[in-house]
């Protein structure tokens, strides 16, 4: 694995201890442990009432209420459970796009998530969206730890869901680290990674050259992933047309993202790995503020 | 083939490399690496472009661009075609010295004729008027107005002159000329002075050519024995061999070769006996670049004594004329037929002259007045008369009578006082009179006595028939007295070439045209002189160059033999930016909002 990777990893995993994980809109749902879930379970936290069915445990019953109300009812206490967070990372070579801190505020931003699960007492996983989703040797290791990880894949997440599904932990947080530049209806591909997870994190982790589009003049765009060249001229015209289609990619997304339950923010890189402010995902309550 | 008035204008090219860089960078793509194509699959390519410094694929509009700086460039050059049907005449002087016949069929005659019928076949000269330049200036036959007139006239043209004399024949040639015409000079050296534009051009064909030649040739000696002087001159750089065959010099007719070996620059000097009697002397060096001046001819000269019958009673002047007479070397005193009869008497007969006599002696009389002074000057001579060649009256003491009177045109006067008469008689006989007083005068005792004894001897050598001179220079006349009633004047020229000559009076000048031995015949008798090309200039080849001057297309001949095309380029370059706006506005129109 690349030296700077490593770098980049470490970077992110300091950057992470000043953030916790934060519970998402949906509770984690999950092995029991350490933490309260959404459903009702056996500990000792008082969640709800309910009517007493035949069958019920007779411990829960709420004599007190039983007294007031002469309707036996049952005390519900939330479950204990133990969250975890898995990290999909997109190993595209977009993703370390020439020239950009794309591929450091990826790697920094899954160590920084990583580091604020275990400050949140989450356990975490990495994997690699590459020739199939695959975990990242010491993934669940502190971020430092991991290897293998290198950004040479040619096609997006989305196919290398398709071509090898991760075993993910059922009900944990699944957070996919993507610049999601790929032709698709995003909905399969959501769903897809959405299924029995408590909770979708999307950051469309973007550079800036992916958001400013090049000055004025004849250029000759490559693609990163594919090596396809494009001669365009660039005038104020096409940088308008450019950014009304990303905007528009963003909103299909969005709306997937809708559809299938998840949020979505959108990262540029170059703004992260300079100040390590985390505005949008504090704004949405996935991180907080250790 | 057009012309460019301004050829300067042609820097405006350095533009059409401009515009192309101009383009190329203009053209040139950056390389930009993005995530992915799918959000500018939308987007117009250009037309335009392409990697950094690509092979220029020669879209229109560069080629428009490249067209209109083109065609401005030209037109900026004032091209200009010559106009149809438009001639204009041509004087051509042929430079007619002999120096244009160095090195046979290389000659600068020869290749001066074939550039001339070139450029009269390419051109629009017409007509062409040749003027041969020598010694004197000719008009070479018609004017040619047709160009196969050009090769029968040029054959005409044989260069025999001792020398060209082109200042003359280019004056002439502006008064042939009208004011549209040009002049042209075909010769074999370049001129004096540079001349740019201007209706005067100069080709010279030449080409420096070591050269021998016998410069300087003379033969004393009548018909009897005498000397030959020859001077051989080595008109090189570098050292010449030269042999020198020479016949003629005694009567057996052998021959006598000399091998010389000359200097650089140097001129030999030989001095040679003759011995032979009557006949020819021919010298001829080695064939070289220039053979005119290889030979020369020296026949013997003409038998110029004169009888001189003294009838002087006056013992101290009978002395004088006898010493200065013999001296001379060309007076026969005799009483037999005189043809001068010197005599101290003023008036009286010239004796009875013996019976046969034809012709009728001048009578010379050496008067002395009693009364008489000396005169020292000044002394007012007729240097027009024959008898004051050579005189030098300074410092002489003129012992003569005071009278004004003396018959006979004045000769020789001090003041209003004739010291020296000439009176012509009707029947020709020049009648002398000397005024002489010899123990007045230093006269005697000076150099100027035996001079004027010789030019005496002279003027009357000068009316008996006959040839003045038998060996001339190449170009010089010899005057030739013929005998009473003589007619019908022909001369065979050296080749074979007959001449007539129409005769006024009994003097005729025959111009020397070839080098060679010339015949006279007339119908009382036959005479012969030898013309030789002893020219040290003109056989002097080391000036000789290859070269043009002068330049005949100036301002007047731009604006009168050709019309400018501008224009079309000026059109072209407006048909192409027209053609570019068009493309441009055609290809807004295609952008995509």
């Amino acid at each position: 694995m690349d030296e700077n990777f490593r770098q980049y990893l470490i970077d992110g995993q300091r950057a992470g201890m000043r953030y916790v994980l934060a519970q998402p809109p949906g509770a984690p749902r999950g092995v029991a442990g350490s933490e309260m879930g959404k459903s009702t379970g056996s500990s000792l936290e008082f969640m709800d009432h309910r009517e007493y069915i035949p069958g019920d445990d007779l411990r829960r019953i709420d004599w007190s209420a039983y007294a007031r109300s002469d309707k036996l009812t049952v005390k519900l206490y939330r479950e204990e459970v133990c969250p975890h967070l898995d990290i999909l990372i997109d190993s595209s070579r977009s993703m370390a796009l020439g020239g950009t801190a794309k591929a450091q505020a990826t790697l920094s931003l899954a160590a920084l998530l990583a580091e604020a699960a275990e400050n949140a007492g989450y356990s975490h996983c990495a994997w690699l969206a590459g020739e199939g989703c695959q975990k990242v040797p010491n993934g669940a290791a502190e971020p430092a730890l991991w290897e293998g990880i290198d950004f040479e894949y040619e096609a997006s997440p989305a196919e290398s869901l398709q071509r090898l599904p991760p075993a993910w932990r059922p009900r944990g947080i699944r957070v996919l680290i993507s610049d999601l530049l790929w032709l698709g209806d995003p909905v399969g591909m959501l769903s897809m990674f959405a299924r029995k997870a408590t909770s979708v994190v999307v950051v469309q982790l973007l550079a800036r050259a992916d958001v400013d589009p090049p000055r004025h003049g004849n250029v000759r765009l490559v693609d990163s992933e594919t090596r396809l060249h494009q001669e365009i001229f660039i005038d104020a015209a096409a940088q308008r047309r450019y950014r009304r289609a990303l905007a528009r990619h963003q909103q299909n997304w969005h709306r997937a993202c809708r559809q299938v339950g998840a949020v979505m923010t959108t990262i540029v890189a170059d703004q992260l790995v300079r100040d390590w402010r985390l505005d949008e995902l504090l704004a949405l309550e996935v991180l907080k503020v250790a | 083939m057009p012309i460019f008035a301004l050829p300067l204008a042609f820097l405006g090219m350095l533009g059409v490399p401009a515009v192309v860089a101009i383009y190329l960078l203009r053209s040139r793509s950056r390389r930009f690496p993005v995530s992915s194509l799918m959000l500018w699959m939308d987007q117009q390519r250009p037309r335009e472009g392409g990697l950094k410094v690509q092979k220029v694929q020669t879209p229109l509009l560069l080629v428009l661009e490249l067209l209109a700086v083109a065609c401005l460039v030209l037109a900026a050059t004032n091209p200009r075609i010559r106009r149809q049907m438009l001639h204009r005449p041509l004087v051509v002087v042929l430079d007619d010295s002999y120096s244009m016949l160095a090195g046979g069929d290389d000659s600068p005659r020869n290749l001066a004729a074939k550039g001339l019928k070139e450029h009269l076949a390419s051109g629009t000269a017409r007509p062409v008027h040749l003027v041969l330049a020598g010694r004197e200036i000719q008009v070479l036959g018609e004017p040619i107005r047709d160009i196969s007139q050009v090769a029968p006239m040029l054959k005409k043209w044989i260069p025999r002159s001792p020398t060209a004399n082109l200042e003359e024949a280019i004056a002439l040639a502006g008064v042939i000329a009208t004011r549209e015409a040009r002049v042209l000079v075909l010769t074999d050296h370049p001129p004096q002075q540079d001349f740019k534009e201007g209706p005067l051009e100069w080709w010279a064909f030449g080409r420096q050519r070591p050269n021998v030649a016998i410069v300087n040739a003379a033969r004393t000696g009548g018909r009897g024995a005498g000397r030959c002087l020859l001077e051989v001159a080595n008109l090189a750089q570098d050292p010449q061999r030269a042999s020198i065959l020479i016949r003629g010099l005694t009567d057996s007719g052998g021959a006598k070769r000399l091998d010389l070996s000359l200097a650089g620059g140097e001129v030999r000097r030989l001095l040679l006996k003759v011995t032979a009697r009557g006949q020819p002397l021919r010298v001829t060096l080695g064939d070289d670049t220039l053979p005119i001046d290889n030979e020369v001819i020296l026949l013997p000269g003409a038998d110029k004594t004169i009888r001189v019958r003294l009838i002087v009673t006056d013992k101290t002047i009978r002395e004088a004329v006898t010493r200065a007479l013999e001296a001379t070397g060309q007076a026969l005193l005799t009483d037999k037929r005189p043809e001068l009869v010197i005599t101290d008497s003023a008036t009286g007969g010239t004796g009875r002259l013996p019976g046969g006599v034809v012709q009728e002696p001048w009578p010379v009389r050496i008067i002395a007045e009693r009364d008489a002074v000396t005169f020292t000057g000044p002394f007012v001579m007729d240097y027009s008369h024959p008898l004051t060649d050579g005189l030098g009256l300074e410092g002489v003491a003129w012992g003569a009578g005071k009278s004004s009177r003396m018959p006979g045109a004045p000769v020789i006067t001090a003041g209003n006082v004739p010291l020296v008469t000439d009176t012509q008689r009707l029947s020709g006989v020049h009648e002398i009179r000397i005024q002489l007083r010899h123990d007045l005068s230093t006269l005697i005792e000076s150099p100027n006595w035996p001079i004027l004894i010789w030019n005496l001897l002279r003027y009357r050598g000068s009316t008996n028939p006959g040839l003045q001179r038998r060996n001339v220079r190449l170009g010089t006349d010899v005057v030739l007295r013929m005998r009473e009633g003589a007619k019908d004047l022909r001369v065979l020229e050296p080749g074979g070439k007959t001449r007539e000559l129409s005769l006024r009076g009994r003097t005729v000048a025959i111009r020397a045209r070839r080098a060679g031995l010339h015949e006279v015949y007339t119908s009382k008798g036959k005479y012969t002189f030898a013309a030789n090309a002893m020219y040290r200039d003109e056989s002097d080849l080391r000036a000789s160059r290859r070269g043009k001057w002068g330049n005949w297309l100036d301002e007047k001949t731009l604006r009168v033999e050709y019309k400018s095309i501008a224009w079309i380029f000026l059109l072209l370059a407006l048909a192409a930016l027209l053609g570019h706006m068009a493309l441009l506005a055609a290809a807004s129109v295609g952008m995509p909002k």
